[in-house]
């Protein structure tokens, strides 16, 4: 892992200090509301519905155990005990009052972590692919560029006072897990006609009000040019982006209205005015951000462990969360591990300071030590040896946190919405939920196989509802919550936006209208092809209308 | 929030914790039972402005509609009575 440097610590420190001091002077009145608002903003802290908010950066969602355990500490001496990964892979604490957020973040910088640019115009903490690192089909982790990028952005006053919030996604890997193609840029690895590794670079992607799918402006771009190339891309930004409208701020507004052709054109102007030595980093750095993204010493046990076999035989219950939660990892005799803060009927990435605790004690027993937060609000436990699963997966059971449901129907993105957020506009939580307990037969979900169920409270889908295989979106009309779905939305492949299936409906006729939407899929299904592409060999209509046909 | 007409109370979130506060009339409660329903127009406007000048206390100062029953809209109950779900911190955690 990327171990801070003397700057990063003392710039860490002094942006806390220095909102230490702007607390004391809001609470003695030295500074209104309106002068504090942007101050705590830039230091990831909200006021939402009942209570102030803490957004925890967690870059590109890679932590250690220590980290996460002074995460739960926060939790237990600040908080209520318990926080909320998000899908940006983050966390939030949902209680911190004012006057000690600014010991929260001392506690912070202590692991090496802190709150910035989580709010605000900004570059907005990088994400990355949770199995960055690890996974067999990589071309090469992604998140020495991701440091990179913090680096590049972090208090960048250029990049400080954008016309609105920027997100970059990056993947190492030619399966997007990332959702590279719903970020301001999305940064997909590929190889030249040479087979040297590079960047395809997609801009304008974004999900909100207005979703768009990102373009490709450049196929393929030499690594070591990637931040001459970005910059190129925030001037265009900055000198084109609208300032006027919130709504049509986004880079994916200026792409859209200028066209992508115009758009690349400009961005091209502008990179070959700026590349040189100038704006790329020194190979020294580069080199130094690689070397703390080296491998850890993993022992050559071979492909196959006998009593992980025998364990999976005797086991049904194990074996079906091998099924559900391993990804193949690069190292033979090692698995990735998708540890589920989906239980069966409840929220979508809550985890107690005991759970946290008990994540911290499994990477270290079972792991190296480290951790990634899944932009599906799961946990990914990096490199677990094969014979090492079976107890992993007993130690994980005894804190509740051995849901055998990645990828399955009740590995439900959900944000917040109304029972915490201030800008939503329905409850997303309770819908989840009870979608959740409609499908907890695990059988039935080994069955219908993978599926993404995905709900956001209000049109920002924070929840990504349109890139659900099945969206739900929650909205108000007349003092009522109504919930309208959508089908066939993607993050990644070819992905796509969900498009709408009919009128809205009613809080407890959604889980109702999904099993209608997955026994069509369940009906028409050829053998071993999933909810996806069956949808899009039937098309469209043919769900709209399973959906209504019922008439109920 | 609400600009329709009718009765109204006065509701922000408290400085130092962010919790849920109503005006009284004399000061601050969490309690939406002690808030001080407004019926006037040019009342409720004037207590809106001397809630927003109370910026030591309270942030986001604004009318929330009520009527017999209380909070007229579901997302002014929700915000008073906290989240509708049980989840892990309620009751366990210190209060804010």
């Amino acid at each position: 892992m990327y171990r801070y440097d003397d700057f990063d610590a003392r710039f860490v420190r002094e942006r806390t200090a220095q909102f230490r001091e702007q607390v004391e002077r809001r609470l003695r009145g030295e500074l209104t509301e309106d002068e504090f608002k942007p101050l705590r903003l830039m230091n990831g802290l909200y006021l939402q519905l009942h209570a102030y908010m803490l957004r925890v950066a967690i870059p590109y969602g890679t932590l250690s155990a220590a980290q996460m355990r002074a995460l739960a500490d926060i939790a237990d001496r600040w908080d209520r005990g318990y926080g909320h990964f998000t899908t940006r892979q983050n966390i939030q604490f949902n209680w911190p009052r004012l006057k000690d957020v600014p010991d929260i973040l001392d506690a912070l910088a202590d692991v090496e972590m802190h709150a910035i640019q989580t709010s605000g115009n900004c570059i907005r903490n990088v994400t990355a692919d949770a199995f960055a690192g690890v996974a067999a089909d990589e071309i090469e982790d992604p998140r020495p560029t991701a440091e990179l990028l913090r680096q590049w952005s972090t208090l960048h006053p250029e990049f400080s006072f954008l016309p609105r919030k920027f997100k970059v996604a990056i993947t190492g890997s030619p399966n997007d897990r990332a959702a590279t193609k719903v970020h301001d840029i999305g940064l997909r690895m590929v190889r030249d006609a040479a087979g040297a590794p590079g960047y395809e670079i997609a801009v304008g992607g974004g999900q909100g009000r207005t979703p768009m799918i990102a373009s490709v402006i450049r196929p393929f771009l030499p690594k070591v040019r990637l931040l001459a190339y970005l910059e190129a891309i925030m001037r265009v930004y900055n000198l084109h982006g609208r300032r006027d409208n919130k709504y049509k701020a986004r880079i994916k507004i200026l792409v859209h209205e200028l066209g992508v052709e115009a758009f690349t054109r400009e961005v091209e102007e502008a990179y070959a005015e700026l590349e040189g030595p100038s704006v790329e980093p020194d190979p020294a750095l580069v080199r130094a951000i690689e070397a703390a993204f080296t491998p850890p010493a993993y022992a050559s046990t071979g492909a196959a462990s006998l009593a992980f076999e025998r364990a999976k035989a005797a086991l049904p219950a194990f074996q079906r969360w091998v099924d559900a939660n391993l990804t193949p990892h690069k190292v033979e005799g090692y698995a990735a591990v998708t540890v589920s803060l989906k239980p069966t009927g409840g929220i979508p990435g809550d985890a107690t300071s005991a759970q946290m605790r008990a994540l911290a004690d499994a990477a270290e027993r079972f792991g190296f030590g480290e951790l990634r937060v899944t932009h599906e609000q799961n946990i990914v436990l990096p490199d677990v040896r094969l014979d090492q699963l079976l107890p992993l997966w007993r130690h994980l059971g005894t804190h509740g946190l051995d849901t055998a449901n990645a990828g399955l129907v009740t590995d439900i993105i959900a944000c917040p919405g109304l029972d915490y957020c201030a800008l939503a506009t329905a409850r997303s939580i309770p819908v989840a939920q009870a979608i959740s307990n409609r499908f907890a037969d695990p059988d039935r979900q080994a069955r219908i196989g993978p599926l993404a169920i995905k709900i956001s409270g209000c049109i920002n889908a924070c929840g990504h509802h349109h890139v659900g295989h099945i969206g739900v979106l929650g909205l108000e009309k007349n003092g009522e919550e109504f919930y309208q779905l959508t089908i066939g939305g993607a993050p990644d492949g070819e992905a796509a936006l969900g498009k709408r299936a009919g009128p809205g409906l009613a809080a407890d006729e959604v889980p109702g209208a999904i099993e209608r939407i997955v026994d069509h899929y369940l009906n028409i299904r050829h053998e071993r092809e999933t909810f996806l592409d069956a949808y899009r060999r039937v098309g469209h209509d043919s769900f709209k209308e399973a959906l209504h046909a019922a008439g109920d | 929030m609400s600009r329709r007409g009718g009765p109204k109370v006065v509701t922000a979130n408290d400085l130092e914790t962010g919790v849920v506060v109503f005006w009284t009339g004399d000061g601050w409660s969490r309690s939406v039972g002690d808030a001080l329903v407004l019926d006037q127009p040019e009342i409720q406007s004037a207590a809106l402005e001397a809630a927003e000048g109370d910026g030591l206390r309270v942030v986001g100062a604004y009318l929330a509609a009520v009527d017999t029953e209380g909070l007229t809209h579901f997302r002014e109950r929700i915000r008073t009575t906290g989240p509708t779900i049980d989840y892990a911190g309620e009751g366990a955690g210190r209060e804010p």
